[in-house]
């Protein structure tokens, strides 16, 4: 900032605001200067070995930590979030053709808390709170309870059935939660005005077409009409935006019924500088039972180490899929180029053609496998060089770009999942060394029990163990890790109930000390019984040079 | 650790210092703010690359020193002593340090938002648009908060003068 721009700023204040500042800002002495600088290098020095010892037990920092919210991934979902998603709703109607949206947008971003209160037309259904800065957000039903933390990642779920005051980690999303990245993540979204305004309408769900809009001053209000048709049936959205402040002050929806409009659902806001300070302050019994199922800090430290992942280095990969079992398994094997440089990866499927039509034109020449004892990863090198590509798949960490288009992903991995396996995770997830054997676990919460043993007779030796069982079923049901401390909390062998296992067979290093399986087996157990083999192996060359040009996206 | 990180803290440490200390004006918070800083700033390498560490960190700085200004209402607060003064008299200095402490405790008071966006505008010398650019937000929405921050520091500030007039009568 030039000098000139300085003394605007300080020209925009004046009386005692003026002179308190002026105060403060000349205060700063050269003493402290100094300070300053040999207070910084303390912390680069120290932080900077911090980081080696980091490297293994990432747990340490994390749980030591606050999570704070604008610099995580994820998103805000779930029911007490809706307050959110429908003030988004604003946001996306009035991006076009009024460009009313972003002055919506700026003036909600400023607010310190969200309150909704939604209604069916004529009694209320809930209400919700939902505040960026603080990360907090609040949900209250005649049946449910909810206040979630989004900066330390709890969950209190009371239920009014069972008078039940349930404490989770906070599953399914993590703390980005800043309003602002959120709106701004809608007004740069690639989907159509219908889709988002059906993922606001998310319990009401069917096809849903805007028709027209319009917009009407009234006093100090504005009001906005959309006609749409949902499945079929005609509604209206009619919104009320402040003139001066730009904020939505309600929203209803309403469906014609025997020839007439009627409201089906209300929204109506307010934006007030205080909300619920806790769970109790809506309405919690103090004396509710209190169920606590928060993971342990064992738990949570195993957890965090295992999704240790991101620090992999930059790599171009042959993977091999093949059964074992098979007399030509290298005819058959699944060969792929994967690399990686960053967060972007990149993965092509190769066709290796090992057998040919006969001169004769009957029946087909197998060439020769690999000889016992020979380098595979030069074998396979060679192989592939005489080989051809199928386009490859760039990935940006965000989405994978096929030629079919762009398949929209988020992968929390590095986020407490409730659910072993994520339901969102691609399906390479699985098919690359940096993630194969660093699954996403799950972990302890409302449907999950987690438990952590250490030194388990039941795996390998020097392992630990952690088995996460669904809340009720038996041990057949259970999800098993074993967990591999001296290799980097390489998760070496799993169980997915009692049907799937892997097994890492090999395990190397990366150059910068992360471990990766070379080699895994999986075993699968069919309906019928038979089990069915399959073997991964990852030829990693971390000096090959990656051209950027391989992760262009073509349209 | 980064080295892009590294090369941040190294380049960016005298104003990081500075904006932590104007809003604190106490040396050992300033340490313990920075030091969480950047504890917070290593977490962030491991998960996510970030295009502007000058920015996030700027932001982080001040927003962990307004959660430990917040924290300190409950107990007295003193301001380390400058060096004396060529020009002020002792009174005058004396004014100054009540006038700082005052300043700090409204901004303790104020919305988080609009906290942030205070500091980093008057002890950052932040154009609007590089706050609205580490706030993810737009110039206009920083414009809208800065005006509700001096507004409400403004009258704070009033309101404590007023008092300390009674008080003193």
């Amino acid at each position: 900032m030039s000098s000139s721009e300085r003394e605007d700023c300080m020209t925009e204040i004046d009386g005692l605001l003026a002179d308190a500042v002026r105060r403060i800002r000349t205060r700063t002495s050269r003493e402290q200067q100094k300070q300053s600088v040999a207070s910084l290098k303390r912390l680069v020095r120290a932080a900077t070995l911090d980081a080696a010892t980091l490297d293994d037990v990432e747990s340490l920092s994390a749980h030591s930590t606050r999570r704070s919210g604008a610099w995580h991934a994820g998103w805000v979902s779930g029911i007490a979030a809706a307050a959110v998603i429908a003030v988004s709703m604003f946001v996306v109607l009035y991006r076009t053709p009024v460009s009313f949206g972003d002055q919506i947008a700026d003036a909600i971003a400023g607010v310190e808390w969200i309150r909704v209160v939604e209604s069916d037309g004529n009694r209320t259904v809930c209400e919700s709170w939902y505040s960026a800065s603080k990360g907090i957000s609040a949900f209250k039903s005649s049946e449910t309870i909810e206040f979630r933390d989004h900066l330390v990642g709890e969950c209190l779920t009371y239920s009014h059935d069972s008078d039940e005051l349930c404490r989770t980690n906070e599953f399914g999303f993590e703390s980005r939660n800043h309003f602002a990245n959120l709106i701004s993540q809608l007004q740069e979204s690639r989907q159509s005005q219908e889709e988002l305004i059906c993922q606001f309408l998310t319990s009401v769900t069917g096809d849903l077409k805007v028709e027209g809009q319009r917009v009407v001053q009234a006093g100090d209000h504005v009001e906005h009409e959309i006609d749409a048709v949902l499945d079929g049936r005609p509604i209206q959205i009619r919104i009320i935006v402040e003139l001066e402040s730009r904020l939505p002050q309600s929203c209803e929806i309403s469906r014609v019924i025997d020839g007439s409009l009627s409201i089906f659902r209300k929204l109506e806001f307010d934006y007030p500088d205080s909300g619920p300070a806790d769970v109790f302050e809506l309405g919690v019994p103090i004396d509710a039972t209190l169920v606590d199922r928060v993971a342990t800090d064992e738990e949570r430290a195993l957890l965090a180490s295992v999704r240790s992942f991101a620090r992999f280095d930059d790599y171009r990969a042959i993977s091999v899929r093949y059964d074992p079992d098979d007399p030509a398994w290298w005819v058959n094997a699944s060969v792929e180029i994967l690399y990686r440089k960053g967060k972007r990866w990149r993965r092509s499927h190769m066709f290796v053609g090992f057998s040919e039509q006969a001169a004769d034109g009957e029946g087909w020449i197998v060439h020769e496998g690999p000889a016992e004892g020979i380098d595979m990863a030069k074998w396979w090198s060679a192989q592939i060089e005489r080989s051809v590509g199928a386009d490859g798949s760039p990935e940006d960490g965000q989405a994978m770009n096929l030629r079919i288009g762009r398949q929209e992903w988020s992968v929390r991995g590095n986020v407490f999942t409730e659910a072993p396996f994520e339901t969102d995770v691609p399906s390479f997830w699985d098919l690359l060394p940096d993630f194969k054997a660093r699954p996403p676990m799950g972990g302890s919460g409302r449907q999950f029990q987690g438990q952590v043993v250490e030194d388990s007779e039941a795996g390998p030796r020097g392992t630990t163990m952690f088995e996460l069982t669904p809340q009720g079923a038996g041990p057949e049901n259970s999800s098993r890790f074993w967990v591999d401390p001296d290799q980097g909390y390489l998760v070496v062998r799993s169980e997915l109930g009692s049907n799937f296992s892997t097994i890492v067979e090999e395990a190397r290093q990366s150059p910068a000390g992360v471990w990766y399986p070379a080699r895994t087996l999986r075993l699968s157990t069919t309906p019928d019984g038979n089990v069915r083999k399959e073997v991964t192996e990852f030829y990693v060359d971390f000096e090959a040079e990656i051209p950027d040009d391989l992760f262009l996206i073509n349209d | 650790m980064s080295d892009e990180l590294i090369r941040t803290l190294n380049e960016d440490g005298d104003s990081l210092y500075r904006i932590a200390w104007r809003i604190l004006g106490r040396s050992a918070e300033v340490d313990d703010v920075l030091q969480e800083v950047v504890l917070q700033a290593l977490n962030i390498t491991d998960q996510q690359s970030v295009n502007s560490w000058t920015g996030l960190l700027k932001r982080m700085t001040v927003c962990r020193a307004l959660d430990r200004l917040r924290r300190r209402k409950t107990h007295q607060v003193f301001l380390e002593a400058d060096f004396p003064s060529e020009r002020n008299s002792p009174v005058e200095d004396a004014i100054g340090l009540e006038l700082e402490t005052r300043l700090r405790k409204a901004l303790a008071r104020l919305p988080s938002r609009q906290a942030e966006v205070f500091s980093l505008r008057y002890f950052d010398d932040c154009s609007n648009r590089e706050i609205a650019e580490s706030l993810g937000v737009s110039p206009a929405a920083v414009a809208t908060a800065l005006r509700s921050a001096r507004l409400r520091l403004a009258e704070m500030l009033e309101i404590e003068l007023e008092r300390g007039r009674h008080e003193f009568q």
